[in-house]
């Protein structure tokens, strides 16, 4: 019942119109005030476009239709409504209908009230706009982000807490060689080889406690953190790192993001400053013992022989002759010793600078050892028994006989003197390939690992030679003069075991050296 | 007192009817309401076309049309017997400027003896330098029919009179 009242006193949804040859209105149904934008002018005797603005401008659509040249114009959703008002849309229809008084069509204007079904559809396309804005100013601003990330010099990463890798950027891949699939949920490990413990420290204390942390605001773990890296392609690089947090969707879920700088460049030449710096400290000390070394060495002997001139000036008178020559003879060996300290460091100094005259004499290397080895047993008063052994029954070179003096007396002396007396040093010349090789082993003191390498370093002495007077020149000297004879030493030594020295030296001497 | 009907189309959403309610009304709401079928208002404006000698009293009857998108086009029908368009696009959205030329194109087809005013809106939102590059895109795509192409904002009222006014003046002129 209600039902039918409200369809017999509803509005009409449909009203029509006709109009003459001039637009003007000659008829309307009772309802169509309801549709026009000006009701005062919807009234017959007045032109249509006065209350409807829609038709200006169509005026020959009318007329085509009126003459039958086109048969139907349609304009839908027209709006008429002010802010204030509810919204009423209509569409429009116009037709012509043959009028039975004059010959002439009678145009019909229908008007149809579409508004709910307009307004239904603006729901509809209100929704799908918006979502549209939405989607388009989140592309944007992705895009956006997207190209500031990928033009940042810097490499960026983003893992989850337990480090999963889950965004890198186009410098990340440039640099590690990775793309950006390969990584993504790969540990970051993967990439990172050793943390520092600093950036360890940090983040495993952000991950025990967050809560100590503001879980809105990214909070920054560690800033410029070198950690060692390595890439594709297994290089080894460094990367200075910062580590913050961001949020994720996820309240209190946090993600790190690392920003980093490769500093493998920056780290060698550090590195290099730092080795240059170090050989110059070394340098020093060595200089400043060698000093303290060679005033030790000056100052025993030089007291010794005070002593003995002070003894021979005070006591001369009423000692024996056979005393006074022993004081003498005291005098004389303390400066023949002293002689030789100058000698080292005058040769040491010449090698140095490449200066020894180097001249290769044909020598028979057979007899020349053993002589020498003999001589420097007598020398050092036989406390030592001395093994020479070669099988060829002679070996003809051509070497420089002063250098190579030099060479195995050094090697020889180093033997007795580092080993205990009663013990055996062995010399062997052997013959191989054009090459005569000594080797001088003794069952000494032996030379610590780390000392090895740098034994034949100017003014370096073993860290065991305890009180063996030493000069930290000899090995220096040799191998200089080995090496003018286009040779190789070499040392094979255990501690407590005993000591062997390799030197290889080729028989003939190579043309363009000898001169 | 003469009148003109004028168009305004463009993608949903770049502000047409908030250029045509700053225009009538000189208000601006940051609210977004899609505009479905057509709407009309009226303006009179007073002009001085260059070629006579006194100002002149125009009502403008202003079209405002539902905003296109990539699957719906404008109907033809709106269009019909309009004098001239003003074609809106979205500075924040490089798509809706990309759509211009089309738009152009598709109400000289219906009007070809009509004239046109591109509206880059929203101006307000983008600094100068983008909004030049972006004057400079549009230009290259415009033709003849094209009086004008102007930054503009509905929101601070940038060129919004000046885009209406200009079209009135190019339509009364070449009449
Ligand atoms: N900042 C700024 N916002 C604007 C400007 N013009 C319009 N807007 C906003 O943009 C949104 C869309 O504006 P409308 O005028 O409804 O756009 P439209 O072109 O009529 O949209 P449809 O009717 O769907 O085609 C609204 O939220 C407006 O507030 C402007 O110049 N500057
Ligand atoms: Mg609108």
């Amino acid at each position: 019942m209600n039902s039918l009242l409200k369809k017999i006193f509803a509005p009409r949804r449909m009203e029509y119109l006709t109009i003459d040859r001039n637009f003007k209105i000659t008829d309307t149904s009772d309802g169509l005030k309801r549709f026009a934008d000006k009701p005062e002018e919807a009234v017959v005797g007045k032109e249509i476009t006065l209350g409807f603005p829609e038709f200006f401008g169509i005026e020959d659509i009318l007329v085509a239709i009126q003459q039958g040249r086109q048969a139907d114009f349609h304009l839908k959703g027209i709006a008429r409504y002010s802010e204030t008002e509810s919204p009423l849309y209509i569409d429009i229809n116009i037709i012509a209908y043959p009028d039975g008084e004059n010959l002439e069509n009678r145009l019909f204007i229908f008007f149809e009230d579409v508004t709910e079904k307009l307004l239904l559809e603006q729901a509809l396309v209100q929704k799908s706009n918006e979502a549209n804005l939405l989607l388009s100013s989140l592309s944007a601003a992705k895009d956006y982000i997207d190209k500031i990330i990928n033009s940042m010099v810097e490499v960026l990463l983003v893992t989850t807490l337990s480090g999963k890798i889950k965004k890198i950027n186009q410098a990340a891949e440039n640099l590690f060689g990775y793309s950006e699939a390969e990584l993504l949920g790969q540990p970051i490990t993967k990439i990172v080889t050793e943390w520092a413990s600093e950036a360890l420290r940090a983040r495993q204390r952000y991950r025990q406690s967050p809560a100590n942390h503001q879980p809105s605001l990214g909070c920054e773990l560690f800033k410029d953190v070198e950690v060692n890296c390595q890439t594709k392609a297994g290089k080894k690089i460094t990367i200075a790192f910062s580590c913050s947090t961001i949020s994720t969707d996820i309240e209190d879920l946090q993600n790190f993001v690392y920003v980093g700088r490769d500093t493998t460049e920056r780290r060698r030449t550090q590195e290099e400053l730092i080795k240059t710096l170090e050989q110059e400290k070394e340098l020093r000390k060595l200089k400043s013992r060698f000093i303290s070394i060679a005033s030790h060495e000056f100052r025993t002997p030089l007291a010794m022989i005070l002593l003995s001139s002070d003894i021979l000036k005070q006591y001369g008178h009423k000692l024996s002759e056979d005393k006074k020559s022993k004081q003498l003879d005291k005098i004389k060996v303390t400066v023949s010793n002293m002689t030789r300290l100058l000698d080292d460091i005058l040769t040491i100094n010449q090698t140095e600078a490449m200066q020894v005259s180097f001249n290769p004499v044909p020598i028979e290397l057979k007899k020349f050892c053993q002589e020498l080895a003999e001589e420097i047993e007598l020398a050092t008063n036989k406390t030592h028994d001395f093994v020479f052994q070669c099988q060829e029954s002679e070996v003809s070179a051509e070497m420089d006989e002063k250098l190579l003096r030099q060479i195995v007396t050094n090697l020889l002396s180093n033997a007795v003197k580092y080993s205990s007396p009663g013990s055996t040093v062995y010399f062997d010349l052997l013959v191989k390939k054009g090459w005569a090789i000594f080797k001088i082993r003794d069952q000494g003191i032996g030379i610590p690992q780390p000392d090895q390498g740098r034994l034949f370093e100017t003014f370096h002495r073993a860290s065991n030679v305890g009180n063996v007077s030493g000069t930290g020149l000899g090995l220096a000297i040799t191998k200089g003069a080995v090496e003018l004879h286009s040779g190789t030493i070499a040392v094979e030594s255990e501690e407590g075991q005993g000591t062997t020295f390799t030197v290889c030296v080729p028989i003939v001497q190579p043309k363009e050296l000898t001169t | 007192m003469i009148s003109k009907k004028i168009c305004l189309v463009g993608d949903f959403g770049v502000g047409k009817t908030s250029l045509i309610r700053r225009f009538v009304d000189a208000q601006f709401s940051d609210q977004y309401l899609s505009t479905v079928g057509v709407k009309i208002s009226r303006k009179v404006v007073e002009i001085t076309p260059n070629n006579q000698p006194e100002k002149l009293k125009l009502q403008m009857l202003i079209w405002d049309l539902e905003g296109s998108n990539k699957f719906k086009a404008i109907a033809p029908a709106y269009l019909q017997g309009a004098r001239g368009t003003i074609v809106v696009a979205d500075v924040t959205r490089i798509d809706t400027i990309d759509r211009v030329s089309g738009h152009i194109y598709n109400f000289l087809e219906i009007n070809p003896q009509g004239f046109l005013v591109v509206a880059l809106n929203k101006s307000d939102l983008v600094d100068e330098e983008k909004l030049s590059k972006l004057l400079e895109m549009v230009q290259s795509q415009a033709q003849d029919r094209v009086i004008g192409i102007y930054p503009t904002s509905a929101k601070t009222g940038i060129h919004v009179d000046l885009i209406f006014e200009t079209l009135a003046c190019a339509i009364i002129e070449k009449e």
